[in-house]
């Protein structure tokens, strides 16, 4: 993982996928004023290399793209080793439910929907990446081989899939 | 059964007519033999009472009795009141018996004329004995042999001359029931037929008895059935033409939850034949179990709510709007109707429309995002960067262009689509919009490093449509050939004359279309490459609007593409649009 530990010195990475040029470029804009370091991706595709091959801290993911829909990026992400726990922001055309709990289902962490206002996207972006370092670092895990033990919330996964304990 | 009947009568006749014929013979034979006797008596009492005058003035002796024995032709005998024969013409008076008990004697005995009819015991043969009352008693008696003889040559000849009377009685009976029973066999023949409902079955009466008059009546009723079973079956073959021609399935279930009726669309919809169908119940029909249920609650009169439900069918693949109303069986119980509406074209419509107005809220939402991004942007610190601000000012300024774009294209389809659509129709050459678009697009296309060329024929080419719409047909695909093509490339306009109209084509050599997308590009919204599209102010509403165009005038519109290679789109128009 590439959390940041100690004082900033290493800054997050965001990567963009969006099929709009002029979205990209007002992203990117935005992102690298408030201290991001920013890559693009105009397709699905170009996504999913430029996560594998350097997995960036966080993605904002638009739900419609050109090659592949935003849901197949984000549960190809989620099914491989190195981008599987990337956190993932959608933006959602305003008003589909439907995509919104999709996105959840399939793992995404946050979603904005269009149109939308830079600023708040930052903040989304920041409060992700907040809540994901909290859980990283509070959350005591024990992993042996496939086996997973959550020893705050009283989980176990096995495979990645989670074992369904009784209540005591 | 018909033979017996005719037999019967024949027999019948027969057994009528020898017992009155015995009875007859019988009454005649009695009457002929009493009147014999009655005579033959009559005669002997006569000839006896001229014997008693005889006596009287003679006396009695053997001499005299014998030759009045022979005048009268019969035995004499003369007896003493106390019984004792005096003298006989046959026998030895003294050598008789007392005769005081013979029955004729008796009687005249009692001053009455007697007779009887014995066998004489002295003579040993049958006699009649006549006495009358005289003192003493004079008898009389004549062999009865040649009476007896005399009546049976009587009947012999009674008998002789009847027997052809009851022979012709006879044969002239069985001529008749014959006869009759032809004609009975005829009708009963005729009958069965018409209840088989052979109504081609022939019945010739006639004479003008009552029976011709039954005859006659059957033809006029097998006439009368024809006609009405012929106004019947025309009455049923119009209204099952009628059932069969309607756009929905039908079927009727009657009390017993059986399939009656169903008609084509039904059993299109069911994918059995009619005869498989015929007598099933409606869980055997329906796959669906909401139908099947239905149907029973309708049967059973709880199915108040008569608002169709909607059902997907899944072969053939249909959606379908179910109805049912209770209607009464062919014995008046209550049956169930079943419509199948098929509202796959309207749901589809429904579709389309929602597909639509969800893709246009998303094609305006991009823009929207791209101005309201950039505007924020620019306010909260790019204003000052010289360098950025243009940039975002110049997004704003394209957006802006965009949703124009797409504002206008949806007002433009909304406007072809609508019925009615006014089709302004002129007399025009058809290759004044080629030229036109040329002029239109030549700057751009040079701007852009493409050839625009156009290729006309010499001559006009009259052409009478709506030549706006035509001019509007063309930019679309002009501008469609200028977005997809690269730089250096080239796009080629041209009209040519066909035989019953004209083949206006636009070629390009650009990036192409992928085959499996050639059929879709004419939907609204559809794009092959969406960022592609949007990035050359594509609004995925051009080629829709060329479709539309194209159909208001009786055209055709043919998309050929390869990828990398080019597009050639062809739109013929009919030479005159009705």
């Amino acid at each position: 993982m590439f959390a940041t530990e100690g004082l900033g010195i290493e800054m997050e990475r965001i990567l963009i996928v969006d099929d709009e040029e002029d979205l990209l470029d007002l992203l990117y804009y935005n992102l690298e004023v408030t201290g991001f370091e920013v890559e693009k991706a105009a397709t699905g595709r170009a996504a999913l290399i430029k996560a594998s091959e350097n997995p960036p801290d966080l993605i904002v993911l638009d739900v419609m793209l050109p090659d592949l829909l935003g849901f197949e990026v984000l549960r190809t992400l989620r099914s491989r080793e190195e981008t599987r726990s990337i956190p993932v922001i959608l933006l959602t055309a305003r008003g589909e439910e439907s995509d919104v709990l999709v996105g959840f289902e399939m793992g995404a962490d946050d979603y904005v929907s269009k149109p939308f206002s830079p600023r708040e996207l930052i903040a989304r972006i920041r409060a992700v990446i907040k809540r994901v370092a909290g859980k990283e670092s509070a959350r005591p895990h024990i992993r042996y081989g496939a086996l997973e033990i959550d020893l705050d919330a009283h989980r176990v996964f096995l495979d990645d899939g989670e074992v369904v304990l009784a209540p005591q | 059964m018909i033979q017996s009947l005719f037999t019967r009568l024949v027999l019948l006749s027969t057994a009528v007519l020898l017992i009155f014929a015995a009875g007859a013979g019988v009454m005649l034979d009695g009457f002929l033999t009493k009147l014999a006797y009655d005579q033959l008596i009559e005669e002997l009492e006569s000839k006896a009472k001229i014997a008693e005058e005889v006596i009287k003035s003679e006396g009695v002796s053997q001499g005299l009795v014998k030759r009045m024995s022979e005048a009268a032709g019969a035995r004499v005998t003369i007896v003493d009141m106390d019984g004792t024969v005096i003298a006989d013409s046959k026998y030895e008076a003294a050598k008789m018996d007392n005769h005081a008990n013979r029955p004729e004697l008796v009687s005249a005995a009692k001053g009455v004329s007697g007779h009887s009819e014995r066998v004489s015991p002295t003579l040993g043969e049958e006699m009649l004995y006549v006495a009358i009352p005289s003192d003493p008693m004079l008898r009389l008696a004549v062999g009865l042999d040649y009476v007896k003889d005399a009546l049976w040559q009587v009947r012999k000849r009674i008998l002789l001359a009847s027997l052809p009377a009851v022979l012709i009685a006879l044969s002239l009976a069985y001529a008749i029931f014959r006869s009759l029973s032809r004609r009975f066999n005829a009708m009963r023949e005729f009958t069965l037929r018409l209840s088989a409902k052979e109504y081609d079955a022939e019945l010739i009466p006639s004479g003008k008895d009552e029976m011709s008059d039954l005859e006659r009546g059957l033809v006029s009723l097998r006439d009368e059935l024809k006609g009405q079973m012929e106004t019947l079956d025309a009455e049923s073959r119009r209204l099952r033409l009628l059932v069969d021609g309607l756009p929905d399935g039908v079927l009727v279930f009657d009390a017993d939850g059986r399939l009656a009726v169903a008609n084509n669309f039904a059993v299109e919809l069911l994918r059995l034949s009619p005869e498989e169908m015929h007598g099933l119940t409606a869980p055997q029909l329906f796959r669906n179990p909401e139908i099947a249920a239905g149907v029973g609650e309708h049967l059973s009169g709880n199915g108040g709510d008569l608002e169709g439900f909607r059902v997907n069918w899944p072969e053939p693949v249909r959606e379908i709007e179910v109805h049912f109303r209770p209607v009464p069986d062919e014995e008046g119980r209550r049956g169930v109707l079943v419509v199948l509406r098929d509202i796959s074209k309207e749901a589809h419509l429904e579709r389309v429309r929602s597909d639509f107005i969800s893709n246009m809220a998303h094609e305006v939402r991009t823009p929207l995002t791209a101005i309201r991004g950039a505007a924020e942007t620019l306010l909260d610190n790019a204003m000052s960067d010289a360098k950025i601000a243009p940039r975002f000012l110049d997004t704003i300024r394209r957006h802006t262009i965009r949703l124009e774009n797409i504002l206008s294209d949806i007002s433009e389809l909304s406007r072809i689509e609508g019925r009615g659509a006014p089709v302004n129709i002129v007399s025009f050459d058809a290759r004044a919009p080629v030229e036109e678009v040329a002029a239109l697009f030549n700057a751009e296309a040079q701007n852009r490093g493409l050839t625009l060329t156009s290729s006309l024929p010499d001559k006009p080419i009259s052409l009478v449509s709506d030549e706006e719409k035509v001019d509007s047909i063309l930019i679309n695909l002009v501008q469609n050939a200028l977005r997809y093509t690269h730089e250096g490339g080239s796009i080629e306009v041209s009209v040519k004359q066909r035989e019953r109209g004209v083949v206006y084509t636009v070629s390009d050599t650009g990036i192409g279309i992928p085959e499996e997308a050639v059929s879709r590009v004419t939907e609204r919204f559809y794009r092959v490459d969406p960022g592609r599209s949007r990035a050359q102010g594509g609004t995925g509403l051009g080629l829709a609007i060329v479709n539309h165009l194209v159909t208001l005038l009786d055209g055709k519109l043919a998309i050929k593409s390869r990828v990398g290679e080019g597009t050639t789109v062809s739109v013929e128009l009919p030479s005159e649009v009705a």
